[in-house]
């Protein structure tokens, strides 16, 4: 069992138009945890002790408990805080399924990152 | 007394006896699995358990009741066993469907209560002191 106080934050890019969607899908979904987004832009105005560059590198969840996930296992670990997405959450944390998660999941940054690819030029000056 | 009337008396009798011996069968069972579900609640389970039997037995009476009536009369004793042991076996056959889905239902609400309880499944990636966390919620 997990300590009943446990909430999480999820550090997204908020530069990324599908990184913002999914974050902003997140606080629709009913939650068996707390769990908050926050854009990874602003992390160390909100005291996130990881540096804004390797937060931006990888989606990463924080725990209340000092519990950091990156990658493929902040995104598990989010589904597991939701109502809805539990058991697609252990699912994926199986030896036999981990590998599809990997490639979805992988799938998912790799999109969000040519989106924001693509947007770059106009948000430079 | 007349043939039908004895094979409908031994219709009732066998199939009130059937219902009640699968009903017993499910109440006794049933409960140590409802109790493991509901965390030991004992009160709740028991109240479930017992719900679960009712609802059980409104169904299989009814369709007892509902299947009763044979399309014509039976003259002789072989059409009455005949008659019989197709009524009987209709009730058995809803009887096992019953069961079957009275096991269903068990095992969801199992499961549900697996999933619900499941601790993270993957490990942190790494450690940090706690409490650096934002208030989150």
């Amino acid at each position: 069992m997990e300590p009943r106080d446990l909430s999480l934050v999820v550090w997204f890019d908020g530069e990324c138009g599908l990184c913002r969607r999914v974050a902003k899908w997140l606080q629709t979904q009913p939650k068996l945890v707390p769990v908050r987004c926050v854009a990874a832009q602003d992390a160390r105005g909100a005291g996130c002790p990881i540096d804004v560059k390797s937060l931006l590198e990888q989606v990463t969840v924080t725990a209340s408990n000092g519990a950091v996930w990156r990658g493929t296992n902040a995104w598990i670990v989010v589904l597991w805080a939701l109502r809805n997405y539990r058991a697609h959450a252990l699912r994926f944390a199986t030896p036999r399924w981990r590998p599809w998660a990997e490639r979805l999941f992988g799938a998912i940054a790799g999109i969000a990152s040519w989106t924001k690819r693509r947007k770059e030029p106009s948000v430079q000056p | 007394m007349d043939t039908t009337l004895f094979a409908y008396l031994a219709y009732v009798l066998i199939s009130v006896a059937l219902t009640v011996w699968v009903g017993r069968t499910l109440h006794k069972n049933g409960r140590a699995f409802l109790i493991d579900v509901f965390a030991s609640r004992e009160d709740l389970a028991d109240s479930v358990n017992h719900l679960l039997v009712v609802g059980f037995y409104l169904v299989n009476f009814g369709y007892m009741s509902l299947a009763l009536k044979l399309a014509e009369r039976v003259t002789t004793p072989t059409a009455a066993v005949e008659a019989l042991s197709y009524k009987v076996g209709l009730v058995l056959v809803v009887l096992g469907g019953m069961h079957f889905f009275n096991l269903f239902v068990f095992s969801r609400i199992r499961r549900h209560k697996v999933v619900y309880d499941a601790p993270v499944p993957v490990p942190p990636d790494m450690m940090l002191p706690p409490l650096t966390n934002p208030r989150a919620g």
